[in-house]
């Protein structure tokens, strides 16, 4: 019998068309709330699954680490008096920066407007590493806008539909964006580094770079507000013969456990 | 009915397990696709013509999930299914065993990956696709995620077994 006479043929031949439709569909945008039905479907088992491992991970990891712990409470310590008298002085430069601003008439730049985005499926085979997010171009989000978390740059808008939009991740290799050193104002790159971190490039060598200093947005780039923290310099991974000097960026946020993000527009 | 009823559960139920349990189990970079081995299962197990349309869907479910083109993910299934069907019946005809499986998940794999780079690519290439995948990034990932599933292969293609006692239970014979 002829495979086209078949009664598998008819089903895949159903299947084509309907998928044909889908195809059109997304052509036009209009497949976000099918996307929000199938995603929205499974979100409580999911949530369950998540919080049983999220719990199970952090107790072995905490067995796991029990030695670093005791150095890093010490490390953290010193830290926070050192940060203490950092702000001090930062609040004594700010009333000054202030005064200045007002004798000179320059105007206060508008304030960040952070639009709040539930993740609704994030790498689910870590094959995109990317997020989709509940809120799309009706709440104002537009391809290039920086999506954060924990105070923290994560990722990039990517693609937007009317409901939905797609970020990708800052651990993404395939993600970039432009940053500068805090403490000295140096402009450098920031990349993703194949699902596992991101690293500071295009430094030059003869540039300062410690271990701790903040990296923050360049705002170069319209869509990308200025001053927002990407993360803080972990271990310089060049070396002096390199062109540029490239450098891990350590951040606290779990990137494989994002629920809420915000936009920032 | 009830078999059939019981393979979509196990559908949303793999599915949860793969996004919100295995998520925090991630090796090499890669995390297993639950769903890949059910389609494989159904493929090869299932008597009637359920599993294509089965595949379909499941295929869906993942396009969605994973912001790939639409299609990639369902014509990959869908094709992976047909011809697993075709070579246990035409081609591998003896009694399975454990031998002739991971064969049928390196080729059901490939089917799928190849449908995704094709047309994922295509539509990128477009302005229709939101990401795009690199030949060469698809095979680093290739090896990687054939020995997770594998090493998944037999709680799942147990599981997948459930919804068929299932059927005997209610309805006294299997279908």
């Amino acid at each position: 019998m002829k495979f086209i006479y078949t009664k598998a043929f008819a089903i895949f031949f159903i299947c084509l068309a309907i998928l044909a439709f889908l195809m059109f569909l997304n052509s036009r945008g209009a497949l976000g709330q099918i996307q929000k039905f199938f995603l929205k479907m499974p979100e409580p088992a999911v949530k369950a699954g998540a919080y049983a491992t999220g719990s199970i991970k952090s107790f072995f990891s905490v067995l796991y680490n029990l030695k670093q712990l005791s150095t890093e409470n010490t490390e953290l310590k010193n830290r926070v008096v050192e940060l203490k008298t950092s702000l001090t002085q930062a609040e004594g430069d700010i009333r000054d920066n202030e005064i200045l601003r007002k004798e000179l008439g320059f105007k206060k730049t508008s304030k960040l407007s952070l639009v709040p985005c539930e993740v609704m499926s994030s790498n689910i085979l870590n094959l995109t590493d990317t997020l989709v997010l509940n809120c799309g171009s009706d709440e104002g989000v537009k391809e290039g806008q920086v999506v954060m978390a924990q105070g923290h740059v994560v990722g990039k808008i990517i693609y937007t539909n009317k409901n939905t939009s797609t970020a990708r991740l800052a651990t993404s290799s395939k993600f970039l964006i432009d940053a500068r050193v805090s403490k000295t104002g140096q402009s450098a790159v920031v990349e993703g580094s194949f699902s596992s971190g991101m690293l500071l490039n295009q430094i030059p060598q003869s540039a300062p770079l410690e271990k701790g200093w903040l990296i923050v947005t360049a705002g170069i780039n319209s869509q990308v507000p200025k001053d927002l923290l990407i993360g803080e310099v972990g271990e310089v991974v060049s070396t002096s013969n390199d062109l540029f000097k490239k450098a891990s960026l350590l951040t606290p946020v779990d990137f494989s456990n994002l629920q809420f993000v915000y936009v920032a527009q | 009915m009830y078999k059939n009823i019981g393979y979509l559960f196990l559908a949303f139920l793999l599915y949860a397990l793969n996004a919100g349990f295995f998520r925090n189990f991630e090796f090499f970079g890669v995390l297993p696709n639950l769903l890949l081995l059910l389609l494989v299962y159904t493929a090869l197990e299932d008597e009637d013509y359920f599993f294509l349309g089965f595949g379909f869907f499941t295929g869906l479910v993942l396009d969605f999930a994973t912001q790939v083109f639409v299609g990639s993910f369902a014509l990959g299934f869908l094709f992976a299914a047909l011809l697993l069907r075709q070579i246990s019946q035409n081609i591998i005809s003896l009694e399975r065993n454990w031998k002739f499986l991971p064969l049928m998940l390196g080729v059901a794999q490939l089917v799928v990956y190849a449908w995704i780079f094709f047309l994922n690519g295509l539509a990128h290439r477009f302005g229709h696709a939101q990401v795009f995948f690199e030949a060469k990034y698809l095979l680093n990932r290739f090896g990687w995620e054939f020995l997770y599933n594998l090493a998944l292969m037999y709680p799942v293609w147990k599981l997948a077994e459930i919804p068929k006692v299932l059927q005997v239970k209610f309805s006294g014979r299997i279908k």
